[in-house]
């Protein structure tokens, strides 16, 4: 079983996004919190593992939810989870670690708070009645998290939109004009690059707001590992909050001290969910302005990780997305281990959810079926 | 497109360059595609694995101007991977050269830890005591990554001295000490 989960870890679903306490879910065993707004969110319940390191989290959708969010944490920095199996109604399978591109589902390994959004397919449906997933651990047991759910009872309109909050954390300094007062001018192009992008699935921008982070600004100027990445994406407010809240910081970090261009909570993050560490998305603006399009690439293709969308081919071809109209290349035509943008034109290189920051990638039609499950969405 | 001040101050000790010529624009698409991977940094395996004459590669896409400031910021960290004399002498110089680029110069402290270790000590220690705070933490962290006894001394001897609060904090982590 370790084993897979290395495995997977190697790819991308290891994006392996931490944080901290779950904050900010007010919901009871079924309440709905607001039913105007066509979602429905239920507290699972608290589920400690197991001797096999797992541990099996039920949850019900109601006839007619179109999609289901469901969340489990937290566990801390240490330990990663995933999605062992999934079954449906009937123990019907949807999805097993162990043949991941066998089934039409997808689940990422992250560390702190596991998001699982259902269906990330068109050849998936969420049927109505009792579903299981049995969760994943690389620890020993006794590990205990608290699981909510949000139902999407209701698809989205005939133009979905997605709302954006932007918040500016210390990045004037190296890219003057990103602030909350100048950001409807500076940033104008930027938004309508991300527009162009995400048009192929239909989504569009929404309101859009900016602020100025009120918080440690020194601190997360420069976001250095998980922890802090974490800790920021916690900061997103825990209200009833739709919008995708995109941190503009200078510079995100590996451990090693690697420059990683941007970051989403997931794929999927949790979306209408605040107070997690995979409440929003953080992005590296150094780039602004040497090349905005940077950014403007960096917040779509992120938006899409948020949303639920995964890589269309990972970097050296051993995971795939599994929507059919996503081109899987798998021409690593020099034989060095890495699938090239040049070795994929015409066959993945160009679109949105390509591994690297290549001009002129688009959203599409199945990646914009699967966005627009996404809580987020109107 | 803004110019960024500290590049001319860097310019003037003769670190940038216009974009050189190349015989290989091949290897140059396959570097830079490698560097612009949203949240994987390009590893020495991959980059290696592009041919022998990666790290000089690796040195023209970092003074590269007309490049986008994270590809040639990814190029200075990867030279960390490939320790050549000249390379380190260029590092050595970014990092220390004061007024250069804040990114750039952070980059080049991780490329000196990973690629010299102790023998980078000297520079890292300029660094250290550098007016930028950025600098400063993330110098206590490619110290902290190297990990040796000297490296904790030049931590626990900037610590003694350090005012910022974020920058202390980092030393601290970086040291192993509960904040």
């Amino acid at each position: 079983m370790s084993g897979a989960l290395d495995r997977l870890a190697s790819g991308l679903f290891a994006l392996a996004l931490v944080g901290a306490p779950l904050l900010g879910l007010a919901a009871c065993d079924g309440e709905k919190l607001d039913p105007e707004d066509g979602l429905e969110r239920e507290d699972l319940g608290s589920f400690t593992t197991d001797t096999g390191g797992g541990a099996d989290i039920p949850f019900e959708p109601a006839a007619g939810a179109v999609s289901a969010l469901v969340h489990c944490g937290p566990y801390g920095y240490d330990i990663l989870a995933t999605a062992e199996t999934i079954t449906g109604p009937g123990d019907s399978a949807i999805y097993d670690m162990e043949d991941p591109t066998g089934t039409a589902m997808r689940v990422g390994i992250m560390s702190d708070l596991l998001p699982v959004l259902l269906p990330v397919s068109p050849d998936l449906d969420l049927a109505a009645g009792a579903h299981s997933m049995r969760m994943y651990f690389d620890a020993e047991e006794g590990v205990t998290v608290s699981c909510s759910a949000v139902y999407r009872t209701q698809p989205v309109e005939a133009n979905p939109t997605v709302d954006i909050r932007v918040v500016f954390v210390g990045v004037n300094d190296v890219a003057p004009g990103l602030n909350a007062a100048e950001a409807e001018t500076t940033l104008a192009s930027v938004l309508d690059e991300v527009n162009t992008m995400w048009s192929g699935g239909n989504l569009e921008i929404g309101a859009v707001t900016y602020e100025d982070f009120d918080g440690d600004v020194a601190t997360y100027t420069v976001v250095d590992g998980d922890e802090e990445l974490g800790s920021l994406l916690r900061t997103v407010s825990s209200t009833n909050d739709r919008s995708i809240t995109f941190f503009f910081v200078q510079e995100i970090t590996d451990d090693a001290g690697g420059t990683i261009l941007g970051l989403a909570g997931g794929p999927p993050g949790t979306a209408a969910v605040g107070g997690t560490s995979k409440s929003g998305v953080v992005v590296t603006a150094a780039s602004f302005a040497s090349d905005p399009s940077e950014v403007a690439r960096i917040m779509a293709h992120e938006g899409g990780h948020f949303l639920g969308l995964f890589h269309s081919t990972e970097k050296d071809g051993s995971e795939s997305d599994p929507l059919s109209d996503t081109p899987e290349c798998s021409n690593d035509a020099d034989g060095n281990g890495t699938l090239a943008s040049n070795e994929c034109e015409g066959t993945g290189a160009e679109n949105l959810m390509w591994w690297n920051t290549k001009d002129g990638a688009t959203m599409s039609a199945d990646q914009g079926w699967v966005v627009s499950r996404s809580a987020a969405v109107r | 497109m803004r110019t960024f001040p500290s590049l001319l101050l860097v310019a003037s000790f003769g670190l940038v360059h216009a974009p050189l010529a190349h015989a290989d624009d091949t290897l140059r698409a396959q570097v830079v595609d490698l560097l612009s991977a949203y949240e994987e940094p390009a590893t020495a395996a991959q980059l290696r694995a592009l041919g022998a004459d990666v790290g000089a590669e690796l040195l023209a896409v970092a003074q590269d101007t007309t490049l986008s400031h994270t590809r040639r910021a990814g190029a200075v960290f990867a030279l960390g991977y490939f320790p050549t004399d000249a390379h380190r002498g260029w590092l050595s110089a970014l990092a220390t050269t004061e007024g250069g680029d804040s990114l750039l110069r952070r980059k080049a402290v991780y490329a000196l830890a990973a690629g010299w270790g102790d023998a980078a000590l000297l520079d890292l220690g300029r660094a250290l005591a550098a007016p930028d705070t950025q600098l400063r933490a993330a110098t206590a962290r490619a110290l902290g990554r190297i990990g040796s006894p000297a490296a904790q001394d030049t931590l626990r001897a900037r610590l003694a001295a350090e005012a910022d609060p974020m920058v202390r904090s980092t030393l601290s982590s970086a040291l192993g000490v509960t904040k």
